[in-house]
């Protein structure tokens, strides 16, 4: 593979599991507040 | 008595006497360069951490040559310090003689062998940091600093092509490409993996970069955000405090253990930060202490350490090296563009409310470059505290060079 097809395949690729973990990190608090006593204590 | 020389004494300055006039000229700039490392250092206008230790290694292994090469590797010339060369030829039984004659000789060479040259001193690197690190900055604005860290990565991503250009194979210019991710840790791995035989002056060129960037980024910064926007006043993001430390790690085991099963590769790294993460939030308080004292300082300081005592003129004065220290400051140049391209896309479509000073955190240095940003902007502003924001591109600027070392590690293999 050339050296350019390789930066556009990995920034395509980083641009997506990036927004993937973005996206985990923002659903998954509010995912623990719908369980039953999800709303744990604050430290 | 009869061929007795006085400078026969002092092995140090007959070798640099014997040495062809241009390494000995090289060496001394060198020894200068590690004075001024250490001076710089000192002052704070460099990294401290790894500039003063990085500084004295330079200074003192570029004056130690001596008579000495049990290996025969370098005409005759050596040091008591690493010999990072030992094991490297395709004869087996002669790389174990090598080591095993060479590690009881160099004192720093089980350092090197058993920590430097397998990454495990990378791994209790980002141990440290991770257990340093808040991702409550990045739970309260993952897409805002997903974006800035994305674009953060330009550097990394397109300096590839450009090395290529300049002759490297795709493998070594994807190894050098990878010092535009500003995250040293992940520059070992891609260099290990990926160009053994570049490992040293590109690890070299990583950690003098990552030290320069404490230093050169705020001119980068001043030269393309205006002072108006530089001043853009911000106020800490909401809600933070109220992220309980559950979430925190729930969050944290979530996102190693996707990422270690997306990118097996780059598993230990990532495996190793957020164990900092879960371990801090867990609130195991000797185990925190531990991380963020002694194995975070003594990783540092014996990384810098090592790095400095390998910057022997052998190695920076090799014809290759040159274009290494152009390609590797230009990655982290057109790094360090992207992310304020990231800031000012997020100060546009906040229609001029984010202050576009926080995308040179996206240079996922963490904690230098969220530090950088904050005092560019208090020197504007005192009272705009961008530091929680630049903290969450920062921490998302690490996840974000992980994916694309194991990326590149992963389609190059």
């Amino acid at each position: 593979m050339h050296g350019i097809t390789v930066s556009l395949v990995t920034y395509g690729i980083a641009i997506v599991i990036g927004f993937f973990i973005a996206t985990l990190i923002w659903a998954l608090p509010k995912l623990i507040n719908l369980l039953p006593h999800g709303e744990d204590k604050k430290d | 008595m009869e061929n007795f020389h006085v400078l026969s004494l002092f092995e140090g300055v007959s070798a640099l006497l014997q040495m062809p006039i241009s390494v000995a000229i090289g060496r001394i700039v060198l020894v200068l360069l590690g004075f001024l490392m250490i001076y710089l250092g000192r002052k704070g206008t460099l990294e401290p951490l790894l500039m003063i230790p990085m500084g004295l290694g330079m200074a003192t292994i570029n004056v130690s040559t001596m008579f000495f090469d049990p290996l025969n590797l370098h005409h005759g010339l050596g040091n008591l310090f690493v010999e990072p060369q030992a094991g490297a030829t395709t004869d087996a039984v002669r790389n174990a003689a090598d080591l095993m004659t060479i590690m009881q000789i160099d004192w720093l060479q089980p350092i090197y062998t058993f920590t430097f040259s397998n990454g495990l001193i990378a791994c209790f690197v980002f141990m440290g940091i991770g257990s340093l690190l808040d991702i409550g900055y990045v739970i309260a604005r993952p897409f805002s600093s997903m974006l800035i860290a994305l674009f953060a990565e330009l550097g990394t991503v397109f300096t590839l092509p450009i090395a290529e250009f300049f002759g490297f194979s795709t493998k070594q210019a994807a190894a050098i490409s990878s010092v535009g991710g500003a995250d040293g840790p992940m520059v070992l791995v891609t260099s290990l993996k990926l160009a053994p035989e570049l490992f040293v002056p590109i690890a070299i060129v990583a950690y003098l970069y990552l030290g320069l960037a404490y230093g050169a980024f705020p001119y980068l910064v001043r030269a393309l955000i205006p002072k108006h926007i530089r001043s853009i006043k911000m106020d800490p993001p909401k809600g933070i405090a109220d992220i309980s430390s559950g979430k925190k790690i729930a969050i944290a085991v979530v996102a190693c253990v996707v990422l270690c099963f997306l990118l097996p590769v780059a598993a230990p790294l990532i495996f190793c930060l957020f164990f900092g993460v879960v371990i801090r939030e867990s609130g195991i308080r000797q185990f925190v202490e531990l991380l963020q004292g002694p194995v975070l300082y003594l990783s540092t300081m014996f990384l810098g350490m090592t790095l400095g005592i390998l910057c022997d003129a052998g190695t920076i004065m090799d014809p290759k090296v040159l274009p290494l220290l152009l390609l590797g400051m230009f990655s982290l140049t057109l790094s360090g563009v992207g992310g304020i391209m990231g800031g000012y896309v997020m100060y546009f479509i906040t229609k001029g409310k984010y202050n576009p000073v926080i995308g040179i955190a996206g240079v996922s240095c963490v904690p230098s470059t969220a530090k950088v940003a904050q005092k560019i902007v208090s020197k504007d502003n005192p009272f705009s505290m961008i530091m929680p924001y630049a903290l969450g591109a920062n921490v998302t600027g690490v996840i974000t060079t992980a994916i694309i070392t194991g990326l590149f590690i992963n389609l190059l293999k």
